[in-house]
């Protein structure tokens, strides 16, 4: 019988995503990801969930949780769309209002974990201050909060499961954020939705607790000013996040009441939207994080506003581009680690576990060493909290300060030259 | 100096327009930028991998696709051909007009080519431009194919290393290299070649000034390295240098000084990403301020107008002082272009910041445009 286990890295080379693709891991991510978008559909993120201060630019950032309370509509003159069904937060499940809790409990952290003064030549050192306090209380914050089914081994469960939301926050060592942590927050849902920790949650208590998690994530982004990681600049879908539009996106499918997909880049159609679905709360974030023409700094984003009609292609075509840009790319999914049981190195088909091309001992030794000396040396980052740009092939080991240094110009010359 | 194959002027002159005169600029046929790249790769051919230099001369950091900012820059600082340019690479990847930015710089070059010279960046790579941004913008340009990325690509091998002013200022795109203790060492090299992962080439892109330490360091950037106040000393003492001047990191106030002025960085792509919010420079080298005095007096020679100038802005005032450069010298700092200034979508502000009405749909000269474009690659996701 299989026993939790610690996740652990086990793709190492490009060439392993297909295993990865073969993998019961990824099936499963498939299901969470399958689940939550025809869970939300139609749906609103409840009242008052997402804190307008994150997505609103101001002279002075204020984005402290006391601040949250009353969210304003900026623009009168706006009608927010009447719900239906408006569901209130009281009516959550008792597990929802815990994730929240943990939430609300991570962003006090914050507070209490003001960013340092000073220019910082990289992201925000406190930022791993946060880091730290958050691991040694989040299994015992979890614990406090969720209700567990009786039969399930708690430790055991936890063991996995809290890899994945302490991955969801981003890297403490590269302070960045990327696609590759919203995936792992995914994996971490996925596993409450599969012990029935998350029960059947309604649409609106799923985005409750995505809202809660995209603002934590984004007040980390802007007080720790910390990166995107592996950014293409202009040419990716956004800076930080993707799942995001695809829940925005699957809100919108079913609702006749939906703004039509070319009108969306309208102040109109965002103050309308941004409290109530995450595909525009994410737009009104890049309006707040960027300067300078929309088209231009996010242009793919612009393409699907001035080509793509329907949001149901809109959708379709989020989900193809996430399967290729996020759950298909290896610097994102080098990073997703597997443990046993709940995302498990095994093959679909036969059951039996998947290769892991590590490479030779030696060579496995050497990339360990040139890991550690990665955590001691800055990571690449700038002040502005934009990537330096790093050397694509960064992770493979390289020797520190040649000894030919010390050589005769000459003879280094003549080294040269014969090459 | 021969020069082997030419474009006539015409011809350049119609590129630049293309460029120029139009907003957003007009990108140039692919059969142009081949002819352009290849007229190019023959007359860099017999350029030296360290080009010697005279000032006065503007020196220009990284780009990185901001072509309006470009654009300013000449606003600012003069442009070609009465102002002299050393650009110091990354031109291209991150920001939207990475192909509009290199083929204005081609062209420029082609145009006059003793007033204008390009220098190679760590992003002028086939590597680099695949994961930053350039490849997948030229395949959004250009119907998806990648025909000019590989003319541009294959033109990279082409550009020097770096270049000394007045023999007393070297230049490159990042720093120093454990491997090179000689300016010979760099010119002895085969540079025509993709940057490799390491060596000499490798690290002159690559590197990093780091005033918390002497020697040199592993860069964490994975490439280059880190180096420090003796190996700068060092290596200007042995190569008879007073400065070095590079680019390949952003600062806030657009330039920083290390050590007194011995190494200067240039950064020239204001509000880095659309997000940073930074200011940007270019170094203008107005005259040589060595050791002997008679070298920066006014000499008789075609800079006298421009001396008179120089002197007002210099001797009256302490801005070496005040910015770390060395007598001589100026960082003109500039801040975004105004195309950048507003929240805009086809010219016409959203998110309430400014006033708009209509913003899709309408059929103005921007949009008609874009609606020539041929199909955007990623379009094809949403059909």
């Amino acid at each position: 019988m299989t026993n939790w286990s610690t996740p652990t890295k086990k793709i190492y080379d490009a060439s392993d995503l297909k295993n990865f693709k073969n993998s019961i891991a990824f099936v499963k991510l498939q299901r969470s990801l399958d689940f939550i978008m025809e869970t939300v559909q139609g749906c609103k993120v409840p009242k008052d969930m997402l804190n307008m201060d994150i997505v609103t630019r101001s002279g002075k950032q204020s984005t402290k949780v006391s601040s949250i309370v009353t969210a304003i509509p900026e623009n009168t003159q706006s009608m927010p769309p009447p719900s239906p069904t408006p569901i209130l937060t009281n009516e959550f499940s008792s597990n929802t209002s815990g994730l929240i809790n943990i939430f609300n409990e991570l962003n006090r952290l914050i507070d209490e974990t003001p960013p340092l003064k000073g220019p910082t030549r990289f992201g925000n050192l406190a930022c791993r201050t946060w880091h730290d306090k958050v691991n040694v209380c989040l299994t015992s914050l979890i614990k406090e909060n969720l209700q567990f089914p009786t039969r399930l081994d708690v430790d055991g469960f936890l063991l996995e499961a809290v890899y994945y939301i302490q991955n969801s926050f981003g890297s403490k060592i590269r302070l960045d954020y990327g696609t590759g942590h919203e995936l792992s927050f995914i994996a971490f849902l996925g596993a409450l939705l599969d012990y029935k920790i998350l029960d059947c949650p309604k649409g609106e208590e799923l985005l409750a607790v995505f809202a809660k998690y995209y603002d934590l994530v984004r007040r980390l982004i802007l007080d720790y000013n910390l990166e995107p990681a592996g950014s293409h600049g202009v040419w990716g879908l956004d800076d930080h996040f993707h799942f995001m539009y695809i829940i925005g996106a699957c809100q919108f499918n079913t609702d006749k009441l939906a703004p039509v997909v070319s009108r969306v880049l309208t102040s109109q159609v965002i103050n309308s939207y941004k409290q109530s679905n995450l595909y525009i709360n994410a737009i009104a974030f890049i309006f707040k994080l960027k300067m300078g023409p929309f088209n231009e700094h996010s242009p793919i984003i612009y393409d699907i506003h001035t080509t793509v009609y329907s949001w149901a292609k809109v959708k379709q075509g989020l989900i193809r581009m996430y399967m290729v840009e996020v759950l298909g790319k290896f610097p994102v999914i080098q990073h997703f680690w597997f443990g046993d049981i709940l995302y498990p190195w095994t093959d679909i088909k036969t059951g039996k576990e998947l290769p892991v091309y590590q490479k030779d001992n030696q060579n496995e030794e050497k990339s360990v060493q040139s890991h550690n000396t990665n955590i001691k040396i800055n990571p690449p980052s700038s002040r502005a909290g934009i990537p330096m740009t790093a050397a694509p092939w960064a992770n493979t080991a390289r020797p520190s300060v040649p000894h030919n240094r010390h050589t005769t110009p000459t003879t280094t010359t003549s080294n040269y030259s014969s090459k | 100096m021969t020069i082997p194959y030419n474009i006539p002027i015409s011809d350049l002159d119609y590129c630049l327009e293309q460029l120029l005169d139009h907003k957003p600029p007009k990108i140039l046929p692919p059969e142009t930028i081949q002819h352009l790249c290849h007229t190019l790769k023959t007359q860099l051919l017999s350029v030296p991998n360290i080009m010697p230099l005279q000032s006065p001369i503007s020196i220009v950091g990284d780009i990185h696709g901001q072509f309006h900012d470009l654009l300013e820059i000449f606003q600012i600082g003069g442009s070609p051909p009465s102002t002299n340019y050393l650009f110091l690479g990354d031109y291209v990847d991150r920001g939207y007009y990475s192909v509009e930015t290199i083929s204005l710089l081609i062209a420029l070059k082609l145009r006059y080519p003793d007033r204008v010279f390009l220098i190679r960046g760590n992003h002028e790579s086939r590597t680099i431009t695949t994961n930053y941004g350039f490849y997948t913008e030229v395949l959004n340009k250009y119907n998806g194919s990648a025909e000019v990325w590989t003319y541009i690509t294959d033109l990279f091998d082409y550009l020097p290393l770096g270049a000394t002013i007045d023999g007393k200022i070297f230049a490159a795109h990042g720093g120093l290299s454990p491997s090179c203790q000689q300016l010979d060492q760099i010119r002895a090299l085969d540079r025509f070649r993709e940057i490799p992962h390491d060596g000499i080439m490798a690290d002159l892109v690559w590197s990093d000034p780091d005033t918390e330490i002497l020697d040199f360091k592993l860069s964490p950037r994975g490439a280059g390295y880190l180096f420090g106040l003796d190996v700068i000393n060092k290596f200007c003492h042995d190569n008879d240098l007073m400065q070095m001047v590079r680019a390949h990191q952003l600062c806030n106030e657009g330039y920083t000084s290390y050590w007194k002025g011995k190494c200067l960085t240039v950064w020239s792509a204001p509000n880095y990403c659309y997000r940073c919010g930074n200011r940007a420079s270019v170094l203008e080298i107005l005259y040589y301020s060595g050791e002997s005095k008679s070298m920066g007096e006014p000499n008789a020679n075609e800079n006298d107008v421009k001396y008179d100038d120089y002197k007002n802005r210099f001797e009256d005032s302490i801005v070496h002082k005040v910015q770390g450069v060395l007598p001589g010298q100026f960082f003109n700092i500039f801040e975004a272009s105004p195309e950048n200034d507003e929240d805009t979508s086809k010219g016409k502000g959203v998110n309430g910041i400014n006033s708009d009405e209509e913003l899709v749909g309408n059929g103005d000269f921007f949009c008609s445009y874009f609606k020539e474009r041929p199909r955007k690659q990623h379009v094809e996701y949403f059909l």
